[in-house]
């Protein structure tokens, strides 16, 4: 599978982070769920990146990408049955967002290890990623919760709710406008990220 | 015949998989290269045809083999492979032309977005008939295609305003369309 050769995943770190937000903005909608995703993202991540480092030589190359993700949904397909049991209330609220952390390109990216030398490097690339992810995604998430119940987790914060922030469109003007504040503060970033698409 | 133009008409506006699930919002989260109309409609497409052959086969093999064998839980692994093979399929398409490049530059984008594997998971269970299946498929597809045409077409206009810098680019256009999804919820209950 040509499709993802190695060239694509040493895109700059930013790019890498913000495609791999889109499979998970849908399920953050407060910030135990933006909490569980992310971690569930990390966690998938290591396991990800561990079966292929021990299976790097038996698997052949061109069947990694699928490899990658049929093992990570039989992972995520294993949560589910756990959560159907001892928590169905989460599994209701995230949904169709578990099965999709298979997509995530924080997992898919794991598929380099198959084609590199230096395995750790790649490696703890990978999980720092996921770490930086997991923050990225609470702190939406939290915001989130904050603007449209007008409190977090249960504290008052705002006099007043704003239940717009609760849909769809609501995560898209927060993003945008955190975006916004990024590019104010700090345009070098911005830089980095054009330097990455091209 | 009216319940299946609903369906398609759904997928376009009300239930459009952009605005109301944020499902395959990656083409835009970064700033790339600006493409010409024709070449996101071609995306679009191509997204439709995904959609429409894979939710084919997945309404058969879930309606025909998971549900009467009682092996629903295997749903998420039986659609990726599905999706999987679709893919593969639509490699193999070669053209040297101009089209051919473009055919293969747009695959990755199509596949790493969420938006096919996402909509099969949503529907799989809910579609009753081959028909229902064919159609809603198409309506998610061509809903898709429709938010890349009008968010390009929304960019040309954003371009001519006097913006500051910091907020051209991806964050108005996120903003946008949190403003079209609110507009588009309005037509919920029809």
């Amino acid at each position: 599978m040509e499709l993802f050769s190695s060239k694509f995943w040493q895109q700059s770190r930013i790019y890498l982070l913000l495609i791999a937000l889109a499979p998970a903005l849908g399920g953050a909608t407060n910030f135990i769920n933006a909490l569980y995703l992310g971690l569930i993202t990390l966690v998938i991540t290591i396991a990800a990146g561990l079966v292929n480092v021990a299976l790097k030589g038996i698997i052949d190359k061109e069947a990694r990408v699928p490899f990658t993700v049929i093992v990570t949904l039989t992972l995520l397909t294993i949560y589910q049955f756990y959560l159907t049991i001892f928590n169905a209330s989460l599994l209701d609220e995230l949904g169709i967002f578990i099965p999709l952390v298979a997509l995530n390109v924080l997992v898919l990216r794991q598929t380099v290890l198959f084609e590199v030398e230096d395995v750790s490097k790649e490696f703890r690339k990978s999980v720092w990623l996921g770490v930086q992810f997991l923050f990225i995604l609470i702190f939406l998430g939290g915001l989130r919760e904050v603007f449209s119940t007008g409190g977090i987790m249960g504290t008052e914060l705002l006099a007043r709710d704003l239940s717009f922030f609760g849909e769809p469109g609501g995560m898209m003007i927060i993003l945008g406008m955190l975006f916004a504040l990024v590019k104010a503060i700090a345009p070098e970033l911005q830089q980095e990220r054009e330097k990455g698409v091209k | 015949m009216l319940d299946l133009f609903y369906l398609l008409l759904g997928g376009v506006l009300w239930n459009n998989v952009i605005l109301t699930q944020l499902l395959g919002l990656s083409p835009f989260l970064v700033e790339r290269e600006r493409a010409s109309v024709e070449d996101l409609w071609g995306m679009g497409m191509m997204t439709t045809a995904l959609l429409v052959a894979s939710a084919f086969l997945a309404f058969l093999a879930y309606d025909v083999v998971l549900l009467p064998l009682g092996l629903e839980f295997l749903d998420n692994l039986i659609l990726i492979i599905i999706v999987f093979l679709l893919v593969l399929l639509f490699q193999q398409y070669k053209d040297e032309g101009e089209r051919g490049k473009r055919w293969h530059l747009y695959l990755p984008d199509v596949f790493m977005n969420t938006a096919i594997f996402g909509v099969l998971l949503l529907n799989v269970a809910e579609w009753e008939t081959l028909i229902e299946a064919l159609v809603g498929a198409a309506g998610f597809g061509l809903g898709f295609a429709f938010m890349l045409v009008i968010v390009e077409s929304f960019n040309k206009r954003l371009e001519k305003l006097p913006l500051p810098n910091w907020i051209t680019g991806v964050p108005a256009q996120l903003i946008t369309l949190g403003i079209l999804a609110l507009a588009v919820s309005g037509f919920n209950g029809l």
